[in-house]
């Protein structure tokens, strides 16, 4: 799988106060990557080095192979769109002059495209009204019909939903998806709202005190996140071989533990493994949700 | 890339209701100088040099620039749009001398404009007979570098503080305090080697002619001549004809400051850490 960002080791420091500390994530082509972190884990100063605004201190990143200190990135560059805390636009003037300011700084040839820009971010009645009295959420679209204009294939959306109404924030969903899936575009999203990330990403990167202390993927999440059931037992071989033979999801944790996933009740579920004389030290019930992972994550909670 | 920097701006420019006001300003200032002037010609007699209206916009462009300028760079921080521009890949190098272009060119439109109204109003209703030509145009072509350097010096301020406010203040008390200065220099260099002093002598009033005590040495006046010429208020003040002799120095001081304060304004907004 392509990688279209990468950073090795980036960090970050202002005067003594160290905001990355040598943070590394990876990219693939066509996903979307949910970074996740608390205010001030850093996730805004990473974005703001990928987008070329800062540079970091030590460390390095590619894009598309490409290392940030080479000539190239300049032209490497042009294939991102971003929209980096507030969306870049002039509020003294209206979504389609905006589009049109946005088309000559990338060089479109024409500027065909635009009303159906406009209407891919739901903005194409807008008429004269200035940018600048747009609702949040109206200014959020148009960033992104900014970022873009230049037919990008890799979407940097910094807290894009912050402040959004419960409308607005699925209106950007709905958009980020459809971009993703129809167009193709790969798009990194931070937020703190882990409840919508979780409908959208397909790889999530959890970033604290600077450093990313977890990359996984949405189809590895949903498993662990899957309603299970925590044995600890002495035993583990039988109960392996009853799990199998009754067709039950599991997965050995250690030598002694083992995750049982699956809605199943669990006085129904205790009783049955009592019936085969299965013995169980300690059994817990858990169903995690992002939210939890993260959580546990970041407080150093079983995780794994 | 430049050019599509460029193409961008000047499409902003057009649609700017700033650009167009300080076009309006300057064109309706034109109007209302000769409209003052030719009452005077006809009240008192005066004899209206045409000249004089032409270079007189020279000694207050500074502030109207300085306003242009925080406002319209200001925006680029304020609406955080210079962060798009990075983001796309366009070098800071050329997104600083794109705008030092844009200021530099509509300060020049703005000069131009103002000339062209008084050239064609002026002219039918004053005449034009005091100075030739050439003259006038040499000392045009003085305030038009002039006004270059004045367009560096306020490209500088806004593209190296990011804050809008600041960036209008700081720009727009340097221009007043500019002129300030300008002015202090010309009473300094004005002030004559002697003056009269009345004094009582037996009841008698007696009028003596003495040394005038504020009287610059050779010195300090050498040092507030280099200060007028290097001053973009002062050199305009110059043009305009407040001193008798204009210095000939005036466009390499005004090419220097150009440079000094582009090229200071490239390293530092090429280094400079954006949110």
């Amino acid at each position: 799988m392509e990688i279209i960002l990468e950073t090795n080791n980036l960090e970050k420091k202002y005067k003594n106060f160290r905001v990355l500390n040598h943070t590394n994530i990876h990219i693939e082509k066509g996903a979307i990557y949910g970074l996740i972190g608390k205010n001030g884990a850093g996730k805004t100063t990473l974005i703001r080095i990928i987008c070329g605004l800062q540079e970091p201190t030590s460390g390095n990143y590619t894009i598309y192979g490409v290392d940030y200190s080479s000539n190239n990135i300049i032209s490497v560059r042009k294939r991102m769109g971003a929209i980096i805390e507030v969306p870049s636009i002039y509020g003294e003037m209206t979504a389609k002059d905006n589009l049109i300011e946005q088309y000559k700084l990338v060089g479109m040839p024409t500027l065909e495209g635009i009303d159906e820009l406009l209407k891919l971010v739901g903005l194409s009645n807008t008429g004269r009204k200035k940018a600048k009295n747009f609702s949040l959420g109206m200014k959020q679209r148009l960033g992104i019909a900014i970022a873009l204009a230049s037919n990008p294939d890799f979407l940097i959306l910094d807290e894009p939903i912050n402040g959004l109404d419960p409308q607005g924030i699925i209106e950007i969903r709905e958009l980020i998806l459809k971009l993703n899936k129809e167009k193709r575009i790969t798009i990194l999203i931070s937020s703190h709202y882990l409840d919508e990330l979780a409908k959208i990403a397909t790889h999530y990167g959890f970033l604290d005190n600077g450093s990313i202390i977890k990359e996984i993927s949405s189809e590895e999440l949903k498993k662990k996140m899957e309603h299970k059931f925590i044995l600890k037992v002495d035993n583990q071989k039988v109960f392996v071989k009853y799990f199998e033979q009754n067709k039950i999801s599991y997965e050995i944790m250690d030598n002694q533990t083992i995750n049982v996933y699956g809605k199943y009740n669990l006085s129904k579920f205790v009783r049955d493994l009592s019936k085969e004389n299965l013995i169980i030290d300690e059994i817990h019930e858990q169903e995690e949700s992002l939210e939890n992972y993260y959580i546990n994550l970041i407080g150093g909670g079983h995780v794994d | 890339m430049l050019i599509k920097l460029l193409n961008a701006s000047f499409t902003r420019l057009y649609k700017n209701r700033l650009f167009w006001l300080f076009t309006i300003f300057s064109m309706g200032l034109a109007l209302l100088v000769i409209y003052v002037q030719y009452n005077n010609m006809k009240r008192y007699g005066d004899i209206i040099n045409i000249e004089q209206i032409a270079l007189n916009y020279s000694t207050m462009i500074g502030i109207a620039i300085a306003i242009f300028t925080s406002l319209f760079l200001g925006v680029e921080y304020s609406d955080g749009v210079i962060r798009n521009k990075i983001s796309i890949g366009h070098k800071r190098e050329n997104i600083y001398l794109s705008n030092l272009i844009i200021v530099i060119i509509t300060s020049l439109f703005s000069y131009f404009l103002y000339l062209m109204v008084v050239f064609s109003v002026g002219i039918s209703v004053f005449g034009m007979d005091t100075i030739s030509f050439m003259e006038l145009l040499g000392k045009i072509i003085l305030v038009f570098v002039v006004i270059m350097a004045y367009s560096s010096i306020f490209t500088f301020i806004a593209m190296v503080i990011s804050s809008k406010t600041i960036t209008a203040i700081t720009s727009i008390m340097l221009a007043f305090g500019m002129i300030m200065a300008a002015l202090t220099c010309f009473n300094i260099l004005a002030a004559p080697k002697t003056i009269q002093e009345a004094t009582m002598v037996n009841g008698e009033t007696k009028i003596q002619t003495v040394l005038n005590p504020k009287y610059p040495s050779e010195e300090k006046k050498k040092r507030c001549q280099i200060l007028l010429d290097i001053n973009p208020a002062g050199a305009m003040f110059q043009l305009a004809g407040r001193s008798a002799e204009t210095s000939k120095v005036l466009p390499l001081y005004s090419f220097g400051i150009i440079v000094l304060f582009t090229g200071a304004g490239l390293l530092l907004f090429k280094r400079k850490e954006l949110k």
